[in-house]
């Protein structure tokens, strides 16, 4: 393996990972898609990842999603690195627009989603890290959050109040300006 | 027990980390709104380590500014107090107690400067509004009389005065890059407005204060006179002459007691002035060693001085 030359590493390049979920599902991905997760990456430079890589965090429900999210940026990815070795042209930057607006409505499109599955991206965007991902989705809750009451904020999150009436009521002095 | 059991361990599975990545993206003022929501989000946006990342994280962004209401407030007997109010929600941000005599100097992103007028030496004091923090700097820097921030850019007002004609420059500064049509890139000053004052009284020594109110209204104090001007309606003074201003303003009585000032330009930032302050080593390199060991070292060699003559004779 240490002697591989180019050949073998095309070889490699279209190897397929073999992901597992929690509830035990699996799931064949090319190593592009699997290694935009820095998590799974590593697995394979170390070469564990034979017998496939189990994801006891991640269920099969939210392993899916962030699958069809990983195909997709893959995709860009590699896009990007044609486009940029190739001669850039007129013509190259336009289909390169087009294709970073349908990533766009693509990453919109996916992040239609209830809450507690936006934050079951979020854990396993965190556990896989995956860069692109987990900024995404924490961009989502922010804007949902922005603007918003207290308690508002716990409404949406289920979040529990364990500040004393006190202690409420007295960084709601010192905030004062905050609240419009 | 009576919540669903998966919403709770959902909530407690958010790893902290992953929580501040989602507040270090809000406005410095959700943030400070935020606390409220429980003991763990107050935690976070009081982090001096978190506001830290929120001050470089927001430091590129020129998010919207906003004008304050800044009023010293002297009494005898107790130390001067600066009150902070902001005017978008009309609310008091923080009243912090300054040197005596300090007056607010100027505005900078999400900081106030405030000085002794007229002592280059005296410390200037920054201030956090938000925070409530100050932090004194050695020295004032040389002080700009009526610069201030107009929509992210610094504006000059200058008053022109002659026989003929007495008038209220606007000169803004455009950054390179701006203007296509000029060559390189130096700054330029523009000539945004120009009004016309001759019916109106002059005095030098009067307090004045310029800002422009959300983006729209530019308001003109000088002295006890406040005149506002809708920038929509003449968007620049090269078409025709001077122009004049909309309104001139009633402002309350005591308003001529206080020493009081409105900056525009501020930008909620949750960065402490703290990481301004110079490092300490220089306190431990100069640090004199205990009195009674230098007291016993100069006693100890000054007889050698003089046992030496003895034994030399």
């Amino acid at each position: 393996m240490a002697s591989a030359g180019s050949g073998d590493e095309k070889a490699a390049a279209a190897a397929m990972i073999t992901l597992i979920s929690s509830d035990n599902e699996k799931f064949e991905v090319t190593e592009a898609t699997a290694t935009l997760s820095q998590t799974i990456r590593h697995m394979i430079e170390d070469g564990c990842t034979d017998g496939g890589v189990p994801l006891p965090n991640v269920t099969s429900k939210i392993l899916a999603r962030v699958i069809e999210y990983c195909k997709k940026h893959a995709t860009a990815a590699a896009g990007e690195e044609g486009s940029s070795s190739s001669f850039s042209d007129a013509a190259f930057l336009e289909v390169d627009r087009a294709f970073l607006e349908e990533l766009e409505e693509f990453d919109d499109a996916f992040l239609e989603v209830d809450r507690a599955t936006l934050f079951d991206l979020i854990l396993a965007a965190n556990y896989l890290d995956i860069k692109g991902l987990l900024n995404l989705t924490c961009q989502k809750v922010a804007d949902s959050v922005k603007g918003k009451t207290p308690e508002q904020i716990r409404e949406m999150y289920n979040i529990v109040n364990d500040l004393t009436p006190e202690e409420e009521a007295e960084i709601r002095r010192e905030t004062q300006w905050a609240f419009e | 027990m009576e919540r669903p059991q998966e919403s709770e361990s959902r909530s407690r599975g958010i790893p902290i980390e992953i929580l501040q990545d989602i507040l270090v993206r809000l406005p410095a003022k959700d943030v400070v709104r935020s606390s409220c929501v429980s003991k763990l989000w107050r935690c976070i946006a009081g982090d001096p380590s978190f506001r830290k990342l929120h001050g470089a994280h927001h430091a590129a962004a020129l998010s919207e500014s906003e004008a304050l209401l800044v009023l010293v407030k002297r009494e005898p007997g107790r130390p001067d107090e600066v009150c902070v109010s902001n005017l978008s929600p009309g609310n008091v941000m923080c009243r912090v107690a300054i040197p005596s005599k300090y007056m607010l100097m100027n505005v900078c992103n999400g900081f106030l400067c405030l000085a002794l007028h007229g002592n280059d030496q005296a410390p200037a004091v920054v201030c956090n509004p938000i925070t409530g923090e100050t932090l004194e700097l050695p020295k004032a820097p040389p002080l700009v009389a009526d610069s201030f921030d107009l929509n992210g850019q610094m504006c000059l007002a200058v008053n022109v005065s002659d026989d003929a004609r007495r008038e209220l420059r606007f000169w803004v500064m455009e950054p390179p890059g701006e203007i296509e049509d000029k060559d390189d890139d130096k700054m330029y000053w523009d000539l945004r407005y120009c009004f016309d004052m001759s019916d109106r009284p002059f005095y030098v020594f009067r307090p004045r204060c310029v800002w422009l109110h959300n983006d729209e209204m530019l308001y003109y104090r000088h002295g006890e006179m406040l005149y506002k001007h809708d920038t929509r309606r003449h968007s620049s003074s090269s078409n025709g002459g001077p122009l004049l201003f909309d309104r001139q303003l009633e402002l309350p009585a005591e308003a001529a007691s206080y020493p009081w000032n409105v900056c525009g330009g501020y930008r909620p930032s949750l960065l402490s002035p703290l990481t301004f302050a110079l490092p300490p080593p220089q306190v431990r390199k100069r640090k004199e060693p205990p009195f009674e060991h230098t007291l016993l070292r100069a006693i100890t060699e000054s007889k050698r001085p003089i046992k030496e003559p003895r034994v030399g004779h």
